[in-house]
């Protein structure tokens, strides 16, 4: 086996990879990304077939960015939490006393986990506008097809890195959940709302629109810094830090 | 291999929870680890495995650095808290995380597991395991990497009579292989029986650093003198058995498993000067326990161990 995959990083992340599935609660999350993925791609065939219209397949794929968006936070957050909450940290600590090896392990397994599952979506999506096409009147165009690949892969690499980095600076399930969720619904919102502030510099939706749309790159820097890479580090200091009682 | 703790200080908030605690441990020792409750052997356990940070001191494994260890759980085995396992797991699942961290063969789990007596239960949610199971599968995890030194809080905690022997003979057998074994316990009648060492702890302190005897007393003797290392060395070169600690009525020196006139004749023979030579002093651990520990935790401490055997 090559050095860099036998090394504590690869060996980690292959134990978060493992650590993602074998649970019942995780296997359920992952049900969930796959179900929602699935009514999505349901619901936007059915309405097309009805109207006897034409289905967009980057429509469809930018629907399934969605269910990533919600989703692949929520799987960081229980992959960042879950050894602090079951104290599994008083083994895997021990076995690797380089924390932040761990917590680097986490983030790296909980994005490629959450990316491949919505590569597999978005395979299913354009699967099902194949037989669409071969087997109704259905008119299905492929145009943006890679755009609205791209829009899918942000949506799930933004919150997967977003969610474990919020989940590793409180370490708390319901806590990250809630400011998770609080930050993908109505934050930008209320941001959007204070006067006299440069709002596109705060909200978190920036860094994310940035990444899939372009537009300005400093209120995207500062959107990033502000909600991944500060918590990220807070988070890094507090895992380091922390002793385990 | 050898574990030295040296000068361990420790605070929350104000409050010392360790202050100073040195001792070591070397190949082939079995330490029994022992004190009231809060009296700090957890919080010292848990700065051995780097899980808590000390405000001074350092641990060394061999002469390194815990987080220096290449692959540490090959080296040191931990058993801290059988209650430290996600719930949803199962047993086979949550050893097999562990053999992947170490880089060792999936061969290697079923191994300790029949070791520990868990091989009809691989499939098993840690959260329906019974406490005794779970110390079980807690102990194939320190096991698993064949360590040389091995770190037990509280193993007996939740075992039956059965388990409590079986974990007895298996400490023993690991002892005379060669493992250093440090096993916090309050069942002072049952470390007795098995251990070579005793530390007890009070309030943070070290209190005192003896040899148990374990085998009858007219077995062993104790010898002690000027020069330690030149004792120690007639004792090495006679292949006499002997363990380095304290006798209350001597001080520092050698409890040897010989009689004292073989130990006196190994003496003269080599010249060296002896000032204390005789028969070992029968003071059960128990007697010793209660001799340093301070009086208003010691009560409660040592009811509470009768009753449930719980660590705080």
């Amino acid at each position: 086996m090559p050095a860099f995959l036998s090394g504590p990083l690869a060996v980690a992340v292959r134990v978060e990879s493992r650590k993602l599935v074998d649970t019942r609660s995780a296997r359920w999350l992952l049900l969930a990304m796959i179900l929602v993925g699935l009514t999505v791609i349901a619901l936007a065939a059915g309405l097309a077939v009805e109207r006897g219209g034409v289905l967009e397949v980057s429509l469809l794929l930018m629907g399934l960015a969605l269910p990533g968006a919600i989703v692949a936070p929520l799987l960081a957050i229980l992959s960042v939490t879950s050894d602090w909450q079951h104290k599994d940290v008083m083994t895997f600590y021990v076995l690797q006393p380089r924390r932040l090896a761990i917590l680097g392990a986490k983030y790296i397994a909980v994005t490629l986990f959450a990316t491949a599952v919505m590569a597999a979506i978005c395979l299913l999506a354009v699967l099902v506008a194949v037989v669409l096409a071969g087997f109704s009147s259905l008119e299905v165009t492929y145009a943006g097809l890679g755009q609205g690949l791209w829009y899918a892969a942000c949506a799930v690499l933004i919150g997967s890195i977003s969610g474990a980095a919020v989940a590793s600076a409180l370490m708390s399930t319901p806590l990250a959940v809630v400011v998770v969720l609080i930050q993908s619904t109505v934050a930008d919102l209320l941001i959007g709302l204070v006067p006299n502030i440069p709002t596109s510099y705060v909200q978190s939706s920036t860094f994310s629109n940035f990444l899939s749309e372009g537009g300005e790159v400093l209120p995207a820097l500062s959107s990033a810094v502000i909600w991944i890479l500060v918590p990220a580090g807070v988070g890094a200091w507090r895992h380091r830090r922390r002793d385990v009682n | 291999m050898k574990l030295e703790v040296e000068d361990i200080s420790k605070s929350y908030g104000g409050i010392q929870v360790l202050s100073h605690v040195g001792f070591s441990c070397d190949a082939g020792t079995i330490m029994g680890y022992i004190g009231p409750n809060g009296s700090g052997k957890s919080t010292t356990l848990k700065v051995i495995a780097g899980l808590v940070r000390p405000d001074a001191g350092r641990v060394l494994i061999d002469g390194q650095p815990y987080r220096s260890l290449e692959n540490p759980g090959r080296k040191v085995g931990f058993l801290l808290d059988p209650g430290a396992h996600h719930p949803g797991r199962s047993v086979r699942e949550t050893v097999t995380l562990a053999a992947m961290m170490m880089r060792l063969p999936r061969s290697r789990v079923d191994a300790v597991l029949t070791e520990v007596g868990l091989a009809s239960v691989p499939a098993r949610k840690v959260g329906a395991l019974s406490l005794g199971m779970r110390q079980r599968m807690s102990l194939a995890i320190a096991l698993l990497g064949e360590p040389e030194v091995l770190i037990l809080d509280e193993p007996a905690n939740g075992l039956d009579v059965e388990g409590m022997t079986w974990l007895k003979r298996l400490l023993r057998s690991l002892g005379d292989k060669g493992t250093a074994v440090v096993v916090s316990s309050h069942l002072l009648n049952e470390l007795e029986t098995y251990v070579d060492r005793a530390v007890i702890l009070d309030r943070g302190r070290v209190v005192s650093d003896q040899i148990v005897r374990r085998g009858a007393v007219s077995e062993w003797s104790f010898v002690s003198g000027p020069d330690l290392d030149e004792i120690e060395k007639v004792l090495v070169a006679q292949g006499f058995e002997h363990r380095r600690g304290d006798e209350p009525s001597a001080g520092p020196g050698f409890r040897v498993r010989r009689t004292a006139n073989e130990i006196g004749e190994a003496m003269w023979s080599r010249r060296v000067r002896v000032n204390h030579l005789g028969p070992a002093a029968a003071v059960t651990l128990e007697a010793r326990y209660g001799a340093v520990t301070s009086p208003q935790f010691r009560a409660g401490s040592i009811e509470h161990a009768i009753g449930d055997g719980e660590e705080t």
